[in-house]
């Protein structure tokens, strides 16, 4: 899985430099944006699908700027990797509370089908990214980073 | 406790001689990271005081080195080696 997707792979070290990192997760919070504004105009799922499929791809690139260290299984991460994990899940803990919170009032309020589809479609993209999101931002420097 | 940089878990300040010493028995970054069990980037992390080390892997470190621990890490900084030249021959 990780040689697969590259998630660790030292010919993907290119996305890995800080600036880089943090302009993924800035791509990626874009897409989620545009996401959040787009569902709120259209009533159909099947209507923001191609905006999914771009945060998929955004969601890869941050995995691999990350080394995936939010996703992996614990056996496949080193203890410092485990201390920026736990720290980057500790950090969105609250906010992602908060906003399944809010998701649920807004599924509750909205009972049609697909509003509860969108509503939880967009929940998912927006707690499943979280922890990665704050590590591409807040991981220094490795190494060899330069730039 | 407190965080030592912006985004890091929560850690006292460990300080190391780590790439001094590496560097004196001509041992890669890449070949520690091996030795120890530890992603490349941990060492690379240690060394410039991003992440301190847990004391299992602090020891397997200084195995490595065949020193004790405290020859390689330090809640103090580690004084100049010139000084500490300096004292030895004085």
């Amino acid at each position: 899985m990780t040689q697969l997707f590259c998630f660790d792979a030292s010919w993907c070290d290119r996305f890995r430099t800080r600036r880089r990192r943090r302009a993924i997760a800035g791509a990626y919070a874009g897409v989620l944006g545009a996401l959040i504004i787009t569902t709120s105009f259209f009533n159909s799922f099947f209507a923001v699908m191609p905006l999914y499929a771009l945060l998929f791809a955004a969601s890869i690139l941050l995995n691999v700027s990350t080394r995936s260290i939010a996703e992996l299984v614990t056996h496949a991460l080193d203890e410092q990797q485990m201390a920026f994990r736990n720290a980057a899940y500790q950090r969105v803990y609250w906010p992602a509370t908060m906003l399944a919170f809010l998701g649920g009032l807004l599924v509750a309020r909205h009972s049609d089908w697909e509003t509860a589809l969108q509503a939880g479609a967009l929940l998912w993209a927006l707690l499943a990214g979280m922890p990665s999101l704050l590590a591409a931002w807040t991981l220094p420097r490795e190494a060899d980073d330069e730039e | 406790m407190k965080s030592s940089r912006k985004g890091n878990p929560p850690s006292v300040h460990v300080h190391t001689r780590l790439p001094m010493l590496r560097a004196e028995r001509d041992i890669s970054r890449k070949d520690l990271a091996e030795l120890v069990g530890v992603h490349l980037q941990t060492i690379g992390y240690i060394e410039r005081g991003e992440y301190s080390p847990s004391l299992e892997l602090g020891l397997k470190i200084a195995r490595v080195f065949k020193l004790p621990v405290e020859a390689l890490f330090s809640l103090e900084p580690f004084a100049p080696l010139s000084a500490t030249a300096l004292t030895d021959t004085a």
